[in-house]
């Protein structure tokens, strides 16, 4: 929520009614931030002069009687690997620091902007989003608001923490393999990945081009339908665009869940995380009456392929700086990335032959069933610096093994929602709506059910951190 | 050295990669991530029914 307790749909009500200016709401937020985020870390950069502009842009329209958009005056921001005009395009980065300011807007920041959004500012991430964890070597880590001395998990964790903290109540974040999912989970708040090609990538720093999406944060379902709303749709401009038609928003504002046929996924979905964080899945399916089950195929090696995609294509785009001024890259990320260019390219040949046969087993499984629930992160956040975690007896690397759940389904193309869960210790955890491709709608409605019925939802913050 | 990291001190030569002598445990690590999970994938029989072709997805 905003630090007045709105969500994004409610802000934009009162500015477009005319009972709260635009520049009120901006400043509001600017005094939320300036006031706690020394601690959390969630914001690189706060853009004070451009979001006072674009309030007093969208409160003329208001005052002349004109439509200032769907999302009249909602503060927002922006990982800080989306272009915005006049501002360096880091990427989490100390070596893109040094390039020139953005010429234009991503094309995602466009669009929100045109709805009436109120960019405020750029948000911490992992360097070039290669990580679940953002402890960024050069900006400092990203804290969960939830409990300062944990991470807030990534690689959107500034988009997370800043919608937990209640900066703002709508954040944009890329999502590969789990980067808008697990810093949603961690902090507690909904997360779309969307369906692969489904929301213009174009103006975004690319990680990794055939697993990259750009996706909204937010305090409540409803603020994320409005946000995908005006976010999805073709774009010439993008080679990874779905040429397809848009979403009529008003499909797009739940209607309950009947006629939907909904499964919890079993086996691999059904292992390898703490108990409490598995059994939020379970106890979601129970609450909504499912009683199906249902297996992903080869979840464990669709994990596996997305990790050669990933290494193999991230590298390549980094290969001058690996080259040039490999001492300049996160250490946590160099090795990685080196480690990609090194890699032959049968492994990541195979590993592509390999995803479309696993796309189309995933075709398969969704005619059998809408909406598949399964759980997001293996555990809470864990804390800053914490290297290992035990499950089921077993020592994993905290950072990657953060998408052990993530990681199989964004191999796929498909889009996926996280939505809240609070666990007994009052951290949050997340769970995950997946659907066909372009179903976005059926995750809406689920995730609107299970708000509606309180069994998901966004956590007040104690905010000791104030 | 092992046969990967003779491996990959080969092939970083080849790309020009000047690679910090301590860096390469942890480059030598993540490059066997890479190669069991590779070994993963190729382990699947890909002419099960579902699909074998090569063509790059991700083109919803």
């Amino acid at each position: 929520m905003s630090p007045a307790g709105e969500d994004a749909v409610a802000i934009a009500g009162e500015v477009r009614a005319g009972r709260v200016s635009a520049a009120a709401v901006a400043e509001r937020a600017l005094e939320a931030i300036a006031a706690g985020d020394e601690v959390l870390g969630s914001f690189t950069a706060v853009l004070a002069e451009r979001a006072r502009a674009d309030a007093r842009r969208v409160d003329g329209l208001v005052e002349a009687g004109e439509d200032p958009g769907p999302l009249a005056g909602v503060p927002f921001a922006v990982k800080n690997l989306f272009d915005v005009a006049g501002e360096v395009t880091v990427a989490g980065s100390k070596i893109s620091a040094g390039d020139p300011p953005a010429a234009a807007d991503a094309e995602a920041v466009v669009r929100l902007s045109r709805a009436g959004a109120v960019l405020v500012g750029l948000l911490n991430m992992d360097e070039y989003a290669y990580g679940f964890t953002t402890e960024n070597a050069h900006y400092g880590p990203c804290r969960n608001p939830h409990d300062p001395e944990r991470v807030a998990g990534g690689s959107s964790g500034g988009s997370g923490a800043a919608v937990a903290a209640g900066f703002v109540p709508l954040t944009l974040g890329s999502d590969t393999n789990g980067s808008v999912r697990v810093p949603a989970a961690l902090c507690g708040v909904y997360g779309l990945r969307p369906t692969y090609g489904r929301i213009s990538c174009r103006g975004m720093f690319p990680f990794c081009d055939t697993l990259d999406t750009v996706g909204p944060l937010a305090a409540s379902v409803r603020d994320l339908a409005a946000s995908f709303a005006v976010l999805h749709g073709f774009d010439p401009g993008d080679p990874t665009s779905a040429d397809r038609p848009g979403e009529d928003p008003a499909d797009l504002e739940g209607g309950g869940i009947g006629g939907l046929r909904l499964a919890l996924a079993d086996g691999y979905f059904a292992r390898g995380g703490d108990p409490a964080a598995l059994a939020a899945a379970g106890e979601l399916a129970e609450a909504l009456g499912v009683s199906r089950r249902i297996t992903i195929p080869r979840a464990g090696e669709a994990r596996a392929g997305a990790m050669v995609i990933t290494a193999v294509e991230g590298a390549h785009h980094h290969r001058r700086s690996l080259a040039t001024r490999p001492g300049d890259f996160d250490p946590m990320t160099r090795d990685r990335f080196l480690a990609g260019a090194l890699a032959p390219a049968g492994a990541y040949l195979q590993a592509q032959a390999f995803r479309e046969w696993f796309r189309a087993r995933m075709a398969r499984v969704f005619e059998e069933v809408d909406v598949v629930i399964a759980p997001a992160t293996p555990f809470v956040a864990p804390l800053v610096g914490q290297r290992e975690a035990v499950v089921d007896g077993e020592t994993v690397q905290t950072q990657p093994y953060l998408g052990v759940y993530t990681q199989p389904l964004s191999f796929s193309g498909l889009p996926v929602l996280a939505a809240p869960v609070r666990t007994a210790d009052g951290l949050p955890l997340g769970v995950q709506l997946v659907a066909g491709h372009f179903q976005e709608a059926a995750l809406l409605r689920v995730a609107a059910e299970l708000e509606a019925r309180g069994l998901t939802g966004v956590a007040e913050v104690a905010a000791p951190w104030r | 050295v092992d046969e990967l990291e003779t491996y990959a001190r080969a092939a970083a030569r080849l790309l020009g990669l000047e690679i910090e002598e301590a860096w390469w445990p942890g480059v030598v690590r993540h490059l066997g991530v890479l190669g069991d999970n590779a070994a993963r994938v190729e382990a699947v029989d890909l002419t099960e029914p579902g699909g074998a072709g090569a063509r790059i997805p991700g083109q919803a």
